[in-house]
This record gives structure tokens, sequence and C-alpha cells, in this order.
């Protein structure tokens, strides 16, 4: 593609409300639109708030659907666990690297169905639930999620894999044991090692070595001795259950291998070379497979039944072992190569190093080490004298000691060269030896062995000067004179073990150490086709080690069998965990290993160290830290009939994308309350944050909605609010500008449900300055909850019962220590963490405080064209604000790619549809458990069998979220297998579901309108939900119904219109002009109606504004931007007349300066404004000295006002009835006016009288300014509101300031009211016209007060600016772009589907009486008269394009000659004859 | 390590094992101090109280003299001491026009000033908590003590730059290097009422009992505090507090110091612990 075009396609950065607002608008009108999220889900934070205020509806429910929508949209791809990783281009043709994190998860084949869950062992904080409680390291991040498929959060291996040499994984074996299912655990950890119960007792766990446990925090976790416990457990009730002997495989290869050495390493390999298919022969001279475990090791240590047992599961029929077969003397190493494909060496290190050039050695009474325990291990017992002597520090020497002991020895005395810090045993081998009596002797070197009658008697020992020489080589050096004589009758020789390697015939190269020399990662030799792995490459070494390389060598066999290349892709680079959080966590020991006392060791053979316990190894397992989350124990892939999980997937991918726009609207980051630490945050377990209580009080939250309390999950009685906590402050000089409400609503959400609570929220001001809020404030104290003006110091926790003190002043100005059980800290909003990293990524630029810079005028513009920003990333703001910015910087990327649209797009295409007229009904019932909502009220299993027991009902199930994406494949699958032509779904509300199931219903090829739904949430859980009986009986009912009816169902087809591309805006303001410029950058005729002479509108009056912006040059332009496009007609001087139509397709008639003009056009646009409020009050109109706000601000643009004192009085007309709203804008244009007037004359005396000073957001930092440049704000209740009257010429305020508790009389020259701002003149008129609704206060109510803030209930009309409430600038000029884009949905479209079920008339029960036509809301119906049978008939004709089906005529007919076609009223009279029992 | 000490009058009178201890735990740790020559007041709360330039000519002058005397570092042990240092160095270090006032009076034009330190900080920070470690001798680990910080320490934030200031740490970290368990509680930086012991008695009976009060109920056995007015409040108003209040509580009100020295092994004598009021004897025997 050439560089220079443009991409009909969007990249929208953050998938919450107002991403999801802005990918919904794009790709509705023709934008292919990418939806990236850094989260496994799409959703953003409002998917974790209980309700929203001002309404208290239910956040998620209002969500959900859109969340649905945005996961069925053809056009929107989202991209989950992603972020931006670079970004090249220009605006129109920007190329954006995205990196991908592993989901490890396929998408397109999980299912949700959530099997894995119930399998995952590992318990990680749930940030869902802001880690008030675990969720699994396999996941989904609400139960609504969308994507709906499932995500592993893996953080890299834990150390302790990585340090085991054979590949054991002791995290995953861990967490099964820790979650009771210990068989799983030992099939885990056999696939690595086969030898667990060896392991489990003589291995040297370098794993506990590296646990971060004990690296961290106190001690490792005994991995070791839970091994043992996991294998010992298996193997004893092995016995008892006699579990079925698994067949071997049957070779499939031809390939012989030969392995020579039966030890870990040999049998390991065969093991794996079994598996794949290969026949294998090991070789041995021992009369016995096991190698070196089972020739040397001490049987205290290890049981030679326990070897015997694990060395026979390996060796099945598929292994033919020739034992006392010496390669080398029975079979030559050459006949060997010739008669096998391959060769593995593994033959250990099994010969014992003597001392012989010591002086004495020939000495009678003289032994080597493993002779000695290897006779011992064979029940001989080898002649000792009384006193031994061992020569050597490590473990055989040990070894040798402790069994000298137990066969009659005296005195054992081990001497060795090193200190005891340097000995090369394991210190808790020297531990037990110690106990048992062994002396060990260190830093003493033999210098001779003494003899009488050739036997020996005496060892002289010389103490060690050194054991290295200055090159680093074993070259020991003793001191002079330092002789030390240990009588001794024997002495035995530990000073290390070789390889016999002379059966090689020196056919391989060895190294100079004597070992084979081999490729580290192949452990091939230096001839093709031997390996060599174990003690014989490493020198004495461990088991795991040789179990490792055993693997390893198989892995080589395999591919060098195969032809393929030994070394691709061996040996990966692993990413280790990071350091787990140990801070706060209280330190715990491991557990003690128990031993049996040393003094019934001795004389015997039996196992020295114990068993754990259940209880023990349980309490062991539960210290795991969990570091990386995932322990990979597949558990899940078991589960997963998806076969969804792939462990392998790359960690990161990245994808390119060329997009040209994009949208960044990554949300914000709670202020981190830890910070504060006077409030105790993180260590007081009842002070929680805001977002914490929203988890708490929602009802799929932690405590699936009971009110809680952390501590001890009781119900709190008192609960304290904080506000502004990282709010308002030096570091963050902003209000976060919702915390106010969210506080009033959570607290009056507690109230409803628990009345008798004593709430108290502790605030600086109430900012309740959206619609509908301050309505809302009032209410809320209504219902008892105090608010109290006072910011707490500190936070006090009561030791034991951990019940919170807080000491504030009360109104009364005393200090009080009250105690609360709960306290919410409203934390503040700041900016999203990679603000920065996308500010740098994007080039674009972030203001004082770290937010997305955006203008006055341009709310959505970054400094850079084509990346537009929205919601809280240009700053803290409400949902119906974020939602608004969405729309509005979709109608930028709109405007900017007009002439791509639809290029780029899919359409959807439906099954054919199935054609059931004529069937027998046939339906299924899917009802919803809804989480808790429904089935912690509804005995909804008992409903579900209920439903089976019904007329026509074939199928019933119960689901835990049926509008889950899921559920809707698994109800298409149910109407395949079970032939359905009717569906009822039993869950929430028709309202915002019925679309849902509806489009499923096509996709499985049904008519949409043979659906039916029974509400048995909203309608009942809800409603009775301390009746859990008389729900469940109720939505039987409610269940009985819907069957009835929809055994009558039948299919209904919509029609189309097509829609007209013109657009209409009323209203030639700031939002009108740019709501129509927005229109016709994207190329729709726009007709701009504009009442007074002028446009302009309020902005005509804004002389200037607070960040230094001219908002009269702006106008300027914005009107000359206006007024020559082209394809924007302006009416000055206009009035609606006449108003028809729906949407698509209006009719409006009106005049303008004088002449009437009819348009046609698809999309109304209300932008009317408001008007300020005329004050009464305060002489106002009788003192030229007493102006509005506007007024004064007039005043200071045409010079100075002379003035030595101005005082301002806020709220006039605000707050109070008749208008109990505020105007929200009044304290903004106060600062802005006293900065003014501080700015033209410093010493003027500037008064602000307010009741709380509502500078929310930004305005903050004026307001600090404000009072920083002198300009005095004075408190006032609203039951002592100031007083005004002349005074000498001058005017005298007086006002009672309660901080002061006294009246302050302040004279002035200059009075200003800000007055309220109040619906323009003619709102209501065009109201009628237009049909729209009002709110109480008079301006237009929107169709959903958070998540559709610029749309009507009517679709096709749209509304932005003051007339939908008070707003600022910025806050207009955004809704104004978003009222296009939301137009733009429907314009950019050819035909819109018009709803199917619809009112239909009944001509012969009409008799046109025209009741039906007055009440329709829609204006869909007229009364019409035809000839009939020769006579006039009247009738009522139905507006198909109008009516919305909601039946007000049908309800108001006597005669049913009017019914809306899918309640038709043989349907409703099923209904009642099912709710009454009858027929 | 050396730097210059400021004992300041308190550490010379009524907070003597202050001093001690805190010298002989620098002697056991290797950290050289030397008395600053000359000292005088620091000015305290009745030079601000008095006249600005007074406040700040003090402390300075005090600096003035340890910049003369080769030394970049000067630790200050009192919480008033250390605090005045702090806020006067500030005060100049922002205002060229006042430094230069000051710097008259004084008759000392500093050239690079002089680091002031807590030996919080030291201890914590610039010897490194391993240290401590290493040279434990005496098992303290059954006795539970609450860090006190007092309110001067850690505020205000900015000019102090010393541990978080509403939640400070570094005495916690300190004894629990020595093995010593410190207890969580919600009073480390209240105020007990500083110096108004004398004047407002009755205000500081009531923020000491307070504190006192809160040390007890989260079960401690005794406070460490790092500051003479705190002690003095907390040690020798504890009985009239008891007797006010009707109760008992019998809490040691050690110097952090002190109790790093018993750790280190230094004789008790070395770190006069029997100056206090409230008797430490009982204490210190359940420990050993």
């Amino acid at each position: 593609m050439p560089n220079n075009n443009k991409v009909g396609a969007a990249l929208v950065v953050g998938g919450g409300v107002g991403g999801m607002q802005a990918s919904l608008d794009l790709a509705e009108a023709g934008i292919k639109t990418y939806l990236l999220d850094r989260e496994t889900a799409i959703g953003g934070v409002m998917v974790q708030l209980d309700k929203t205020f001002p309404t208290n509806d239910c956040a998620m429910c209002s969500i959900a659907p859109r969340l649905v929508n945005i996961g069925r949209h053809l056009n929107i791809e989202v991209l989950t666990n992603a972020e931006i990783e670079k970004v090249t281009g220009f605006a129109g043709n920007f190329n954006v690297t995205i990196k991908k994190r592993a989901r490890y998860i396929d998408l397109s084949k999980c299912t949700g169905c959530a099997a894995c869950v119930e399998k995952c062992p590992m318990e990680v904080d749930s940030e869902f639930d802001q880690e008030l409680i675990k969720r699994k390291a396999i996941y989904r991040r609400y139960p609504q999620a969308i994507p709906s498929a499932f995500a592993i959060d893996k953080e890299g291996v834990s150390p302790c894999r990585t340090a085991c040499p054979a590949g054991v994984n002791p995290h995953a074996y861990i967490a099964l044991l820790r979650t009771g299912r210990i068989k799983e655990a030992h099939e885990l950890i056999k696939k690595a090692m086969p030898f667990s119960g060896i392991c489990g007792r003589v291995c040297h766990h370098p794993c506990e070595t590296e646990c971060y446990r004990g690296k961290l925090l106190d001690e490792p976790i005994a991995i070791c001795s839970l091994k043992r416990y996991i294998t010992d457990t298996i193997y004893s009730t092995q016995v008892a259950e006699e579990v079925e002997e698994e067949q071997p495989p049957t070779p499939t290869r031809t390939e012989k291998v030969a392995i020579i050495g039966a030890g870990p390493a040999g049998l390991t390999c065969a093991n794996d070379l079994v598996s794949l298919g290969y026949k294998v022969t090991i070789f041995d001279s021992l009369p016995y497979a096991g190698g070196m475990v089972r020739r040397v090791i001490p049987r205290y240590r290890l049981s030679p039944e326990l070897i015997d047992k694990e060395v026979g599961e390996v060796l099945t029929d598929s292994i033919k072992l020739r034992l006392n077969t010496a390669v080398g003397k029975d079979i030559s190493f050459a006949d060997l190569r010739k008669q096998f494909d391959a060769v593995f060496i593994a033959v250990g290190a099994q010969i014992s190093r003597t001392l012989r050039d010591l002086p004495g050695i020939e000495h009678e009474g003289v032994i080597l080490a493993l002779p000695f325990l290897e006779e011992v291990n064979n029940s001989n017992k080898p002649p000792i004298g009384e006193k031994v002597v061992i020569i050597g520090g490590g473990n055989v020497a040990l070894d040798v000691a402790r069994t000298a002991l137990r066969i009659g020895a005296k005195e054992t005395n081990v001497v060795c060269l090193e200190s005891w810090d340097e000995m090369l045993c394991h210190p808790w081998e020297r531990e037990e030896a110690v106990e048992e009596g062994i002396k060990i002797n260190n830093s003493l070197g033999p210098k001779r062995l003494i003899g009488e009658n050739g036997e020996v008697k005496r060892v002289e020992f010389l103490e060690v000067a050194s054991i290295f020489d200055a090159e680093g080589r074993f070259n020991p050096t003793y001191l002079p004179n330092t002789e030390k004589i240990f009588d001794c009758d024997t002495v035995v020789i530990a000073t290390g073990q070789g390889c016999d390697l002379g059966f090689l015939d020196g056919a391989l190269e060895l190294t100079p150490a004597g070992t084979i020399k081999v490729d580290p990662i192949t452990l091939e030799t230096s001839s093709q086709g031997v390996f060599a792995g174990g003690d014989v490459v490493k020198g004495p070494a461990s088991i795991v080690e040789a179990v490792g390389a055993g693997h390893e060598t198989a892995i080589s066999i395999d591919r060098y069998l195969s032809g393929k290349d030994l070394k691709e892709g061996r040996k990966p680079q692993v990413v280790v965990a990071p350091e787990p959080k140990t801070e706060g966590l209280p330190k715990k020991r491991g557990v003690a290993t128990k031993r049996l006392p040393p003094e019934t060791r001795k004389g015997n053979f039996e196992e020295v160290v114990l068993p754990l316990t259940e209880e023990e190894a349980i309490a062991e397992a539960e210290r795991c830290l969990a570091c990386a989350k995932c322990c990979e124990c597949r558990e899940c892939e078991k589960a997963c009939e998806a076969k969804a999980i792939n462990h392998e997937a790359e960690r990161e991918e990245w994808v390119e994308l060329n997009v040209g726009a994009v949208i960044l609207a990554p949300g914000y980051e709670l202020f981190d309350a830890n910070v504060k630490g006077e409030f105790g945050y993180g260590r007081y377990p009842n002070v929680i944050t805001s977002l914490e209580f929203e988890r708490i009080l929602s009802a799929s939250g932690p405590f699936a909605g009971e009110l809680l309390r952390p501590s001890d999950g009781t119900t709190p009685q008192k609960i304290a609010f904080i506000q502004c906590v990282g709010s308002r402050e030096v570091e963050a000089n902003y209000c976060s500008s919702v915390c106010c409400m969210y506080a009033t609503k959570e607290a009056i959400i507690v109230k409803e449900h628990h009345p008798e609570t004593d709430i108290t929220i502790f605030f600086t001001d109430l900012r309740a300055f959206g619609k509908g809020f301050e309505a809302y404030y009032e209410r809320a104290k209504k219902m008892g909850i105090k608010y109290i003006r006072c910011q707490p110091s500190s936070i006090k926790e009561v030791p034991g019962i951990k019940d919170l003190r807080i000491q504030y002043q009360n109104e009364a100005g005393e200090i009080v220590m009250e105690k609360f059980d709960l306290v919410i800290l409203s934390c503040g909003l700041r900016p999203p963490s990679e603000a920065g990293e996308l500010a740098e990524k994007f080039g674009l630029e972030l203001n004082e405080f770290g937010f997305c810079q955006t203008g006055q005028f341009n709310p959505v513009e970054t400094s850079r064209e084509g990346i537009y920003a929205g919601g809280l990333f240009t700053g803290p703001k409400d949902i119906p604000e974020t939602v608004i910015q969405g729309s509005a910087a979709a109608a930028k990327a709109l405007s900017l790619l007009s002439t791509e649209k639809g290029t780029l797009l899919k359409e959807k295409t439906y099954p054919p549809e199935k054609d059931v007229r004529g069937e027998e009904p046939r339906i299924g019932v899917f009802v919803c458990h809804c989480g808790k909502n429904i089935g912690g009220v509804v005995d909804v299993p008992e409903v579900v069998e209920y439903a089976k027991t019904l007329p026509n009902v074939v199928y019933a199930e119960s689901n835990l979220y049926t509008c889950s994406t899921d559920t809707a494949e698994r109800i298409k699958q149910v109407i395949d297998e079970h032939n359905l032509n009717r569906l009822i779904v039993a869950s929430c509300t028709p309202r915002t579901h019925e679309p849902l199931f509806q489009d499923t219903l096509r996709e499985a090829g049904l008519n949409p309108y043979l659906f039916e739904m029974a509400n048995i949430r909203d309608q009942c859980s809800w409603v009775h939900m301390h009746e859990p009986e008389e729900a469940t009986k109720k939505a039987r009912d409610l269940v009985r119904m819907a069957v009835a009816k929809s055994r009558l169902l039948e299919p209904l087809y919509p029609k189309f219109v097509s829609v007209n591309h013109d657009a209409l805006v009323i209203g030639g303001g700031a939002a009108g002009m740019t709501a129509a410029l927005e229109l016709a950058e994207q190329g729709f005729e726009t007709y701009l109606l504009e009442k007074e002479s002028q446009l302009g509108g309020n902005l005509r009056r804004v002389k200037f504004l607070l960040n230094g912006e001219s908002p009269q040059a702006k106008l300027e332009s914005l009107i000359e931007e206006v007024q020559n496009h082209a394809k924007i007609h302006i009416y000055t001087g206009s009035e609606v007349l006449n108003f028809e139509g729906s949407v698509g397709n209006f009719r409006t008639e009106f005049k303008s300066n004088g002449d009437v003009h009819q348009i046609n056009h698809g999309v109304v646009i209300v932008a009317t404004g408001a008007q300020e409020y005329k004050p009464t009050e305060y002489l106002y109109g009788q003192d030229e000295r007493v102006m509005t706000q506007l007024e004064l601000e007039e005043k200071l643009t045409n010079g100075n006002i002379g003035a030595k004192a101005v005082v301002m009085i806020q709220c006039m007309g605000s707050r109070e009835e008749p208008r109990v709203y505020c105007s929200r804008i009044c304290c903004s244009q106060a600062i802005k006016n006293a900065l003014k007037i501080k700015e033209k004359s410093p010493d003027t005396n500037v008064f602000v009288l307010y009741r709380d000073l509502r500078a929310y957001g930004f305005i903050e930092a004026y307001y600090r300014k404000a009072r920083d440049k002198g300009v005095r704000f004075i408190r006032y209740e609203l039951d002592e509101k100031p007083q005004v009257s002349p005074d000498n010429g001058r005017l005298k305020v007086s006002v009672h300031d309660p901080i002061l508790g006294a009246k302050i009389n302040i004279s002035c020259d200059l009075l200003t009211l800000a007055a309220a701002t109040i619906p323009r003149d003619g709102t209501k008129d065009l109201a009628q016209k237009l049909k729209l609704p009002l709110t109480g206060d008079g301006f237009f109510l929107e169709a959903h007060m958070k998540l559709r803030p610029v749309d009507f209930a009517t679709d096709g009309i749209f509304l932005c600016g003051l007339a939908h409430s008070p707003k600022l600038i910025d806050e207009s000029i955004a809704q104004a772009s978003a009222a296009a884009a939301r137009a733009s949905t429907i314009l950019s479209k050819q035909q819109i589907q018009l709803e199917a079920a619809i009112s239909e008339v009944v001509d012969e029960n009409c008799d046109g009486c025209a009741y039906c036509i007055d009440p329709c809301p829609y204006d869909a119906l007229t009364l019409i008269e035809y000839m009939k049978d020769g006579a006039v008939k009247k009738t009522v004709e139905v507006d198909e394009t109008a009516c919305k089906g909601c039946g007000v005529c049908q309800a108001t007919c006597p005669k049913q000659g009017i019914f809306v076609r899918n309640f038709r009223p043989d349907q409703l009279s099923a209904m009642a004859n099912a709710a009454l029992g009858i027929g | 390590m050396k730097y210059a000490y400021y004992p300041g009058c308190s550490l010379h009178s009524t907070a003597k094992e202050y001093d001690r201890s805190l010298r002989a735990v620098c002697e056991k740790v290797g950290i050289e101090l030397e008395e600053v020559k000359n000292w005088i007041c620091c000015g305290s709360t009745p030079a601000h109280t008095t006249s600005k330039l007074l406040s700040l000519a003090l402390p300075l002058k005090n600096l003035a003299e340890i910049e003369k005397s080769g030394f970049r570092e000067v630790i200050a042990p009192c919480a008033a001491c250390f605090s005045r240092f702090k806020l006067a160095w500030h005060e100049i270090d922002n205002e060229p026009r006042l430094a230069a006032e000051v710097e008259g009076i004084i008759e000392h034009k500093f050239r690079d000033g002089v680091k002031v330190y807590h030996p919080l900080d030291i201890l914590s920070n610039n010897m490194g908590l391993s240290k401590l470690t290493e040279l434990v001798k005496n098992d303290l680990s059954g006795l539970k003590v609450v860090c006190y910080y007092g309110c001067l320490l850690t505020r205000p934030p900015k000019v102090m730059e010393f541990d978080v200031c509403e939640y400070p740490q570094s005495m916690d970290k300190i004894l629990q290097a020595l093995g010593i368990p410190t207890l969580d509680w919600s009073y480390k930086t209240d105020c007990c009422g500083a110096s108004f012991a004398l004047t407002r008695t009755e205000i500081v009976l009531k923020l000491s009992h307070d504190i006192l009060e809160a040390a007890k109920s989260v079960g401690a056995d005794a406070i460490a505090v790092a500051c003479p007015m705190c002690q003095a409040n907390l040690d020798t108003r504890q009985e009239e507090i008891e007797k006010k209040y009707q109760t008992t509580y019998h809490l040691p009100i050690f110097y952090f110091t002190q109790l790093v020295g018993i750790s280190l092994g230094i004789p008790a004598e070395k770190l006069l612990l029997t100056r206090h009021l409230v008797d430490t004897e009982g204490v210190l025997e359940k420990v050993r």
C-alpha cells in the first residue's frame, strides 16, 4: 500500500468504557477497529464497580450487554494481554507494533467452560477482586469477560525447578500435594524422576538451596522430604489397593540401543527410550540392577527393597537386562558397537581411590570404602576392628563410619584434610553422624600408617597448612612437628572415586580427569552414536544429575536414530520467576527433620530419617510461596476437553497493525494508599480502598455481596469514609472529581442493605457537581449518612479487635475521638502507569499532572495529529464523560478517515432461517444463576427440573451466566441437537439481554422472535432476596408463563428503511457548531438552526478562560469555519415549527428570519444550550454594583472594575428549592474572575462566599492559585445565608463563618452573584415538538445517565452541550463531537433495520375511537378513514418506522383492536392462564 | 567512618545515657565520633519562638564551627537539635538573601555545608544492617519492643529527608537486625507533648498516656526512643500518669542505642541503664 493513502482502520488503546464506546462508534460508522487492552479481558474498571451513581444501576448489568456487543462485533478485533511497542507513520496511516503476552490458551478453542479452574492447584491474589481473595493461576478476569476465554498467569519458572538437574517440577507437586491430589503429584514426579522414593531420601536437593522462601524469608521448603512423603504414601496405598500394572509400550522402532550400566542414568535413559518405542539392552557387570545406589548406599539411608521396587518398575519387558556381563570382558566394546545402533555409557565412578603412596598402606586392616560398603550391603559382615579410622571427609567417609558403627566398631574417627566448614559432606549427614558418636577430626592429613605384625595399629596425621596450591590445584601441605596419632585396628580409605574405563580400549576421547569427554548439550562422545552421561562424565556426582543425563541422552539417541539435528532447540533460555513479595509475610520455619534417637540406631540398619506425617507434609507444602504463579503441573491440560491449552506458547509475540488513527483510552491508576502511612492501609486490615469496597459490595465480589469486614468477617456497624486520599494535595494538585459521589453511592448502598449502619463521610468540599448528583447527596443525608467536614490526620488501630479510631473536629469545633469498624479511603485517580511510556512512543505531551495534554476547544486531540485521547487519560472524570470522550475521539477519527469508511469492513451472514411454522413447539429452557444474583436466592436446579415437566419443553438446563459467549455457543449446540424451535431464557431482563439471545437464535438458524424471556432476577430474586422459597415458587410461575406464551410464538420479519444522509443540528452555540462541523467534515450535508440572529450562543459571553486560552478568537474562527463549509447550511433567527418522521427519515419544518423551510434528514442533534438565571436576591437589578458572574466577566474585559473589595456569593439559585442541582460551572467562574481581578489589581480584596468549592478536576490548581494570590474563600451554610445591605455608599455583606463561629462583615464595592445555569427558554416547547423527555430540572433527559449520555431514547436524536446539563466549554465541545459520532453511526449506513415487534391493527375490531392516538409516545399512530362495504370506516394506521412496540396503544384499546406483534392477546391470555394455573 | 558529633545540651545532662550508649555503640561498630569544639545551644524551641534570625543563627553557628574544623558530616542525636539543624540549613539553602544575612551574623561563609545525620540514619543506612547482625552477642529475641520515633524526627519530610515520614521504619529495622522483635502500632509518630511538660503538664500527661496505653495494648515490654524529650516525658512522667489514669504500665523507656548496646554485649554500666526512673532490670532479667 503506498504510504500516502489513508487506512480505513483505527486502533483503540484501552478497553474500558471510553475505549469500548470509541470502538463501537468507529465500527458502526464503517471503520475497522482494533481494541487493545493490557489485561486478559476488556471492561476496564467499570466492571469492577458494584453500582453506579446517581441511579444506583448495577454497573455490570449496564455494561455487560455492551461487552457482548464488542465481543460479537464483526468489525472490532479485540487484542488482549497486549501493549504498544512502536509507532511509525502519520495521521491517516500509522504502523503500530503491538506486543502480545502469551495467554497460553487458544482463544478460538476455549469455550470458557471453566473445567480447568477446578483442577488448577495454584492460588494467586485476584487483581480483579483487589487482592481481597485468591483466584487460580488459570483464570478469567470476571465471569462476563470478553474475550470469555481463560488465561494462564505465568511468570517464568520457579527457581526450585531450574535447580533440578533431572528436570523434576517441585513447585507443581507441592501445589498438588497441598490441594490433596497426591496421586497426580506422584505421577508428575515420576515423569521426570523414576526413582522418587530413592531421591526423596538421598538427594542432595539443590532445589532447596535455590528456594526463594529460604533466600528471602526464613527457611526453604523441605522439598526432598515432601517428595518422599508423596512417594511413600502412594507406595503404601499401592500395596493395599493392588493397582493394575501399566502395560509397557510395544516397540515401534527397529533400532537397538545398548546401555552400559544399570544405574540411575542408564535406567532413566532406557525408560525414556522404551516409551519412544526403542528396543533397549542394558549391560551390567553386577548381579543386580541399580548401580552405585544399590551397591554402596547404606541401608539405614535407603532400603534395598525400595531400590528393587523402583528399579523394577523401570525394568519392563521391553528392556533386555544382561546382568553379570562386563563389557570389555564378557563382550567387547567394539562388538557392542557393531551389534547396536546407538550406545549409552553410564558406568558411573565405581572404583575407590586409594592412597598408593601413603607409607604403611600395605598393612592388613587397611581397606577401601566402596568394597567395604558393598560387602555390608550384600549382607556380609566384613571383619573390622573396634577402633576404626576413616581417612576422608566426604559423604562416603561418613557412610563408612556410620556403617562401621552399626557392625560393631566401638570407636570411629573420621579424619580429613578439610576444616569443619570446608568439609565436602552434606551438613545433615554430618549432623547425624555426630549424633551417633562419630568423632570428626578436621584439618589433618595422613603421614603414615603404623603397623605391628603386618596389621595396622596406628595412623599418624599432620596438621594441614594448605590444601590447594597457588594455582588452585589439590596439593596439600602440612605443618611440621604437629603429629597426631590415632590408635586403630581398621583404616578405611575414603578419599574419592574414579572411573574404570579400561573396557573402552581407547576408543573414546577422555578428559584429563579421566572421565569421558562429551558434548555438554547432546552428551555425544568423540564417536558418533556413542553417548555417555552420569558420573562417568561428571565424576562422582549425584543421582539427580545422573537421571538428568539419562533424559538428555534419550533425546539425543532418538534424534540420532531419527536422523535429526542433535542440538537444535536444546537447552532453551529459561526465564526464572521474579522474587515473590515477602514483605509482611509472617516468618514460619520449615518442618524439622525427625530421626530415630541416636541410641536406638546402633547395631541395626533401620532407616534413620523418619517420614513426615500428613499434617506436617501439608503444612510444609503450604509454606510454598508459589513463585511464578502457574506451576505447570498441566492438570488443566488434562481437564480441557477443547484442547485449548498450550503451555509451550511463545511468551511474547508481535503483531503489526496498519491503521489510520489511534485513540488512547488507557484509563487511570488508583492512588496507592500504601504511601499514606498515617492511614495504615496495608497494615490495618479494616482500612480499605474505595475500589476494594466496591468489590466487597458487589454481588460477584469476594464475599458474594455480603457486607463483611476483612479482619474477622463480621458485618461492620460503623463505617467511615475519608475523602481526598491522594487528591487535592501538593503531589497531586487536582481533584479526582468522582470520589465524593462514589463514596456517597457506596454509603447509600450500605444503608439500603443495612439501614442500621452508622456511616460518616469525612470530606473537605462535597463536590456533587454532575447531573442529578446534588439530589443524590441530599438523599444520602436524608438516609442518615453523616457528612463531616474534616480531613482526619491519622487512623489508629485498636489492637486485638482491629477497630479503628479516628480523631476529628466536629461541627461544634470539638476534638472527638471516634471508633469505627471499617474505614474506606476514597483514593484519588492518578494518571495511568503507562502514560509516560505511551506519550514517548506516540510523541505526545502530558500535562503537569501527568495526564494527556489537551485543550479547552479540542478536548480529545493530543499534540499529534491522528492520535486522539479520551476518558481518564485526559484527566479525572466520571463514566458518562468518559463515554462522551470515547465518542468524541471516534468523531475525530471518523472525520480524518471519512473517505475510507467501509473499505475494510466484514459483514455478518447468518445461516438460512429454518421454517418452523406448523411444527409442534419444541421448547428449550435455559435457567441462569447469574452468579449469586439469582442462584443465591432461587433454587435454580429445581426450576430446571420443573421446566422439564412443562408441556412442549424438550430440554432444560442451568447456566452460571447464560449471557456469556460460551453459553451462547452452548445454546446453539443444544438447539441443533434437540431440534428446538422455541427458546426461553430465565434470567435478568429483556431490557438489556433480549437482543443478545435473539442474535443467538439467528446464528442457530431460528427466527429471533421465537425467543421468550422469563425475568427471574430483577422481578424475582432481587425483590424477594429474603424469601428464597417463595422466590423459587415465583420463578417456577414465571417460567411456566413464558412456556405458555412461547408455544404461541410466531416468526416476525423486520422491515428495512433507507437512510437520509443529511443532518439537522438545532442550536448554533459552541456545541451546535462543533457538531455541525464534525458531521460536515465526514461529508454529511448539515442544517444548522440558530434561534438568535448570529451564531455563538453562550460562548459569546465568555471572554477569557482559566488556562489562558482565548475563547473569542476561537469562537470567531469556529463561526468562520462553519460559515465557509460547503456542507453546512446555516439558518439564523430560526424556530422549529413541525417535526415528524423517525430515525433515518425525519422531516422538519422551520421558520428562519420569516421564511418557512422544510427539510428531510436522517438524524437530529439537539444543542439548544442553557441560560443564566436572573437573580431576584441581593439587590440584583436594584443596585448596579450587584451583577452576575457573566456580567462581571464582561466588565472585567472592558477595563478595570475599580473596586477595593469584591464579594462573590456562590450558589445563587442553585442547590436549593426550586433548583436542587449544582450549576457546576460557577465555582470555576468565580475562581477565574477572582484571579482576573487579582491580575488586574492585586490590591483588590476578593471574597468568595461559597457552600462547597466545587473546583473539580484540574480546576483545583486554579483554586489553590487563587488562595495563593490572596483571594479569600469563606464558607457559609444554607441556613445562614449571607446578607447584603447598602452601607455608606458601599455594600455591606454579612456572613457567618462556620470555622470562626462568628459573623464577618465585609464592606465591598462590587457584589457578584454566581447565578444558576437554567434551561433555555423554549426548551419545553422544543421538547414537546420533538417528543423528547426532560428532567425534573427542565434539562433534556438522555437515554442512560452513564452509558448513553448523548443519545435520546428515540433513535436518531442526540443531545449535547448545556441543553443536557450545566458544563464547561471543553465538556460541551466533547459532547458535541460525541453526538456527531453517534449520529454518524446512523448516517454512515445505507439502510436501517426496523423493529419487527411493532403494533398491528385488527381492522375488524377497531372502530376508530382514537383512544390510542394521544398516548402513543412516538406519534406513530394516525386515524384514517376509508370506504368499506360502501360506508366510511374509521381505523388506525401504524407508522412502522416510528413505532417502537411499547404497547401503550394496546393497553388503551377497549376492543382488542390493536396489539403489539409478539404480545398478541392470545399469547397474553395464555400467560395469564398459566399464572393462574388454568388450562 | 568518622563524624563530627554534636551532643547538644540534653545529651550532656538529662540524656547522658543516650550520649554514653551512642558513643559505646559507635565504638563497637567502628564509627569514630569527634565532639564539636565550642558547640553552643541549637536554639531549640525558645529561639524560633523569639526570632527567626536567632533560630537560624544558633544552629548555623554550630555548623560553621563544624565546617571550619574540616568536617562535612555531623551526627546530631537529639531530635530537637537534629530538627533545628536541618530546618536552618533548609531555609538558607533555598533563600540566598537570607543565607547572606545569616552568614553575616555568624561571620562565616559556607563552602559546601555540613550534612546533618541522625544516628538512626547512620546505623540503618550509612553503615548497613548486616554489620549489626554480625556483631550480635546477646539474644534479646524475648523482648517485645515498640519503636517510638516521636513527632520531630521525620517532619517535615522534605526537610528531614529521613525515613518514611508517617510510618518510619529505621529504628524497627535496626532492632530487628539485632533479633529484637518490634511490634507494629499506631503511635510511632504521635506527639508526647514535648516541651509542654513544664508549662502545660496536663497536655503531656494526656498525650504520653495515649502512647503508653497504646504500647501496652499491643503487648510491648518496653518502648525504644530516639529523642531525649520523648524519653523524659514517657519515663519521668510515667508514675504520675499511672496515678492519674489509675493504671500501671511499668514500661521501661530505652534509648534505642541502649538496646543496641545490650545486644552487642556492651556492659550495662557503660549504657547507664540505671539512670531510668522506670527501672529496666525486670524486663532485662526476663530476657536473660
